[in-house]
């Protein structure tokens, strides 16, 4: 050790600080070579000792004498090697060092309980981490648009017909433009659909591309710009511009082969020759799946109010509150419809949402749904592993009268608690990781592939950070009951009575009361919220959509070139005619839009011929689908009354329309025979009549959840085209789309067809969402239940254990099993429902979270609480009864004379 | 050892005093203070050892003592203690304090009124 010296500071602050510095360096030096100063100390006692030793031989002791004294005198050298070492260290770090390494051992001794607490944690913090990671991805990583939270999605909707989505016209962006709040706007359409782009590369086969039409401040909104070329001016969207495109990353990689070169080029597209101006950066895929980019008023629909297909995206100002935005925008869309009272209703409102919400949308509910549960299983997790480290604490009363006796204060005791509860949850924390970053993987496999960004789901920062805390988090909760009751009470004299007396102490008993009532109302959180979406997705499966060959073949087949009205009809008439002498093909037709195609879609406001009173906003409004003769029978729609279209159903008969039951049902309730009554579409008195000719069953035309009114007409009464092929034979999925494809090219080479999926795979994509909170909330309320009905039986095997000999005394005096074992069970299972009770309380308050999310049962159904707390209560008699049982089978005598 | 614990706050501050005192006639290893401390008194204050090393320690890690390792007598290795400046500083106060309160002691002990 070096002489360092403090000098002759002459300020008393000079002295003070260099004796601190002077104490820290010793201090460093003792927790960087702890056996060093080990050695050290040992050699100072040794020569203690010996001198001891050589004054008492000198004074005239044998040699023996002499060393025995020279000990004596010393006294217990460990005990002063410990006091003296404690001078010279950072006492917290030490000591946690020192505690967790006797930790791990004590694990190792006890291994069992603690890898089972161990695992249950790590189990709880793997899931709720990875859960955690998809929220992290899909909900608050930031979108790749710089300041997000400023850009907004605005549309209208219409409350008195119900209509959600009432879409803007390209004229409004010049409305929007003049709002002083809005620092730029741009439109682009609501849905993707009907935009996809015949891409030809070269001599490659023709394929279809999404397209999204945007207007060309669309990417200087979103703050955005294109990692090659340039972006779209507005001389590109001037009517009779040159046809140009941006590329989407994903599209240049792939058919493109990521040419720089491509840039300036032209390509076919639909036919027309078009130049690539740009590649966009990989991060942008707005709106989803587009494949390209390209101007959007490029043709005469510009100009129409009328011609509504579009939202608008815009920047806001800086300075601007929301409710500044809102009111302006509002009040834009109110002086719209006194300025045009035909096209704007006054009863439209503007509906204003932050980009990072729509993009989310209703997998925002999901997810954090998802999180809670995963969060309570983990707390459910906690209390198990509480419990456990509580027992293990009790069990161990005597090791701990051991080492108080020995010196150990109760701080020294409490310590070693914490830095068990810190080892345990670090190396619950670490397991967490490695089951999280697995489960990640499986998540996304099982997760559904419209949830946006879900599969960039990872650990990254944030998510150890997250895990980290749950790691402390789970570690204070494995000491807390411990140490609660090593300081309310007093350690020592407690621990010295020994450990049944503590168990059966109205402290343990109380904490362990109040673990099981905690897990109960947990795990009827957790079961009742499963058992509603099993129910929710049960019901969904179960819907009667009014399609019922699930395995009919829909493709998309939107023609693209030069095909007038006439000219698609004819295409398809020949197309269908061929496909339908195909002698493996059962049934051919085609349709405007395949059903369970999400929002989007065509919503028309109609009215009846013998009903002409009400205001055009007031139209009830119905989906409008436009198919061709035999589509009813190709999807299995039944037909209810009337007849199906038939090839005379053309331009020169009359018009004709079926409805769906809905529609009829309500005409009969007003006293009119559906069958012949004349309908009319829109607002405009120009449109004519048509006659029902047929009823069908209801569908669900825009997903298995929604119901509404139906529409159809004739293909060949209609300007409005038919873009689905629906197609129903004994070959397999890909025999029939093979087919369709050789007819196709047979009639005109240069188109495409794309999106080939059976009515199972289409309800399977509305139904995965659902799906997949069943999985999650499944896991979570299995193993809620799991650990429930653990606790309960770790409790109950406590307690009878320390009524053991109070057990054998009644027995032996002739107690009728029984009775004893209901008597057992009986503080257990109130505490049990006492939980269910606060569970259900949970379960009322977040009821309205759930409900958006259910199908087909109510958060409060009677009958999936009642049956949620039978159940548990039965599983938690059942946990109970066992080691009741147990215990009154033991023989009285040889219990008795054990103990 | 004693087997009673006697009141270690008392201790613990008179035999720094003690240790301090001692160290003022020069540099000393444990056993020494120890029977310096032991003989002065005139055998009535024994030093235990689950004290004085601890002690040592102590005033080493404060900065009043240093330590460094030198031949005894006899020719050991034995740690030996010196006194520092600062040291020096805190046994003038100590000692002042110390006279203070065995003055004040002394007066309430010895005083005739109840």
């Amino acid at each position: 050790m070096g002489a360092s010296c403090a000098g002759d500071g002459s300020s008393a602050e000079v002295v003070k600080s260099v004796s601190l510095l002077r104490s820290l360096r010793l201090k460093i030096d003792a927790l960087l070579h702890p056996s060093r100063k080990d050695r050290e100390l040992d050699e100072e006692l040794q020569f203690h000792l010996s001198e001891e030793e050589e004054e008492r031989i000198e004074s005239g002791s044998t040699l023996t004498d002499a060393r025995y004294e020279a000990r004596r005198s010393l006294g217990n050298r460990p005990l002063v090697k410990e006091e003296t070492r404690k001078v010279n260290r950072f006492l917290p770090i030490d000591l946690l060092f020192r505690n967790m390494r006797f930790a791990l051992r004590t694990f190792r001794k006890h291994s069992s309980a603690y890898v089972f607490a161990i695992c249950v944690l790590a189990l709880g913090i793997g899931m709720s981490t990875a859960v955690f990671s998809l929220v992290q991805a899909v909900l608050l990583r930031p979108l790749p648009f710089p300041k997000q939270d400023s850009i907004r999605v605005i549309w209208k909707e219409n409350r008195k017909i119900g209509a959600p989505l009432v879409e803007l016209a390209y004229p409004e962006l010049w409305d929007l433009q003049s709002v002083k709040a809005l620092e730029s706007v741009a439109v682009m359409p609501t849905t993707l659909y009907g935009y996809g782009k015949v891409i030809q590369v070269g001599s490659r086969e023709p394929v279809q591309v999404e397209s999204a039409p945007v207007s060309h401040d669309f990417f200087r909104t979103l703050g955005v710009s294109p990692m090659l070329g340039r972006d779209f001016t507005a001389d590109d969207e001037h009517e009779g511009a040159a046809a140009v495109a941006i590329l989407s990353y994903g599209v240049w990689q792939r058919h493109f082969d990521a040419d720089k070169a491509i840039l300036g080029k032209q390509i076919r597209m639909n036919g027309i020759g078009c130049t690539i101006i740009g590649i966009m950066n990989p991060e942008i895929d707005f709106p989803r799946d587009a494949g390209l980019w390209v101007p959007l008023g490029v043709n005469q629909m510009k100009e129409r109010r009328g011609a509504t297909y579009l939202q608008a995206i815009a920047r806001v100002r800086p300075g601007y509150s929301d409710s500044q935005v809102n009111t302006q925008i509002s009040s834009l869309f109110a002086r719209q419809a006194q300025d045009h009272p035909q096209f704007y209703s006054s009863v439209q409102q503007a509906v204003v949402t932050s980009l990072p919400h729509y993009w989310t949308g209703s997998a925002r509910p999901q997810l954090l749904i998802s999180l809670g549960a995963s969060l309570l299983l983990l707390a459910t997790a906690c209390v198990t592993a509480s419990n456990l480290f509580l027992s293990r604490m009790l069990a161990r009363a005597s090791e701990i009268a051991t080492r108080l006796s020995l010196g150990a204060s109760s701080g020294h005791i409490v310590a070693q608690f914490a830095a068990e509860g810190l080892t345990a949850g670090l190396m619950a924390g670490a397991g967490g990781l490695a089951i999280g970053w697995m489960l990640i993987k499986m998540l996304i496999l099982a997760a559904p592939a419209n949830i946006p960004r879900l599969a960039d789901a990872r650990i990254d920062r944030d998510v150890l950070l997250f895990a980290a805390i749950l790691s402390l988090l789970t570690a204070l909760a494995c000491s807390i009951a411990p140490a609660l009751i090593a300081t309310r009470s007093n350690l020592d004299t407690r621990l010295r009575e020994g450990a049944s007396r503590l168990a059966g102490s109205r402290r343990g008993r109380r904490m362990q009361a109040a673990f099981t009532f905690v897990q109960t109302a947990i795990t009827v959180v957790l079961l009742t919220a499963s058992l509603l979406i099993v129910i929710t997705v049960h019901s969904m499966l179960n819907t009667d959509i009014g399609f019922a060959n699930r395995n009919v073949v829909t493709l998309n087949l939107a023609l693209r070139g030069n095909y007038d009205p006439e000219a698609r009809d004819r295409f398809y008439t020949n197309l269908l005619a061929r496909l339908r002498e195909s002698p493996s093909v059962n049934d051919a037709a085609a349709v405007l839009l395949r059903p369970l195609e999400g929002s989007i879609g065509w919503d028309v406001p109609y009215e009846a011929e013998f009903d002409r009173s009400k205001k055009p906003e007031e139209l009830p409004v119905s989906t409008f689908e436009v198919v061709t003769p035999g589509y009813f029978r190709a999807i299995g729609t039944p037909l209810l009354e009337g007849r199906d279209f038939t090839d005379q159903d053309n331009e020169t008969a009359e018009r004709t329309v079926i409805v769906g039951r809905r529609i009829a049902d309500r005409f009969r309730r007003m006293g009119h025979n559906p069958i012949g009554t004349r309908l009319r579409f829109g607002r405009s008195t120009t449109d004519s009549w048509a006659k029902i000719v047929g009823i069908v069953e209801d569908t669900r035309q825009r997903g298995v959840r929604t119901t509404g009114d139906d529409i159809y007409v004739p293909y060949r009464q209609t300007g409005i085209p038919v873009n689905y092929v629906v197609i129903r034979g004994s070959g397999s999925v890909q025999d029939l789309t093979s087919l369709v494809r050789r007819e196709v090219a047979k009639i005109d080479a240069n188109q495409a067809i794309a999106r080939v999926e059976t009515i199972a795979q289409l309800v399977d994509r509305d139904t995965a969402r659902e799906r997949f909170n069943m999985l999650l909330l499944l896991t979570f309320g299995a193993g809620a239940l799991l650990l429930a009905a653990a606790g309960v039986y770790s409790v109950m095997t406590e307690s009878v254990s320390v009524r053991k000999r109070e057990i054998a005394i009644r027995i032996a005096l002739g107690a009728d099993p029984h009775g004893l074992i209901g008597n057992l069970v009986n503080t257990t299972l109130r505490c049990v429902l006492l939980g269910e009770l606060v569970g259900l309380v949970f379960v009322a308050a977040s009821g309205r979270y759930l409900s958006d999310l259910l199908y087909g049962v109510t958060p409060g159904d009677v009958r999936v609480l009642g049956s949620v707390l039978i159940f548990l209560l039965a599983v938690a008699t059942i946990a109970a009864s066992i080691p009741a049982w147990i215990a009154t089978r033991q023989n009285p005598q040889s219990v008795l004379q054990g103990d | 050892m004693s087997k009673h614990d006697p009141p270690l706050e008392l201790l613990q501050g008179t035999l720094d005093l003690l240790i301090l005192r001692t160290l003022l006639f020069g540099a000393s290893h444990g056993h020494a203070i120890a029977k310096q401390i032991q003989q002065t008194s005139g055998d009535i204050l024994r030093v235990e050892t689950g004290s004085l090393y601890p002690a040592l320690h102590r005033l080493e890690a404060r900065g009043w003592i240093d330590a460094d390792w030198r031949l005894s007598d006899k020719g050991k290795r034995a740690k030996y203690y010196t006194l520092t400046n600062t040291g020096r500083k805190q046994l003038v106060a100590e000692q002042s304090k110390w006279e203070l309160l065995a003055q004040a002691m002394a007066r309430v002990l010895r005083s005739s009124n109840p």
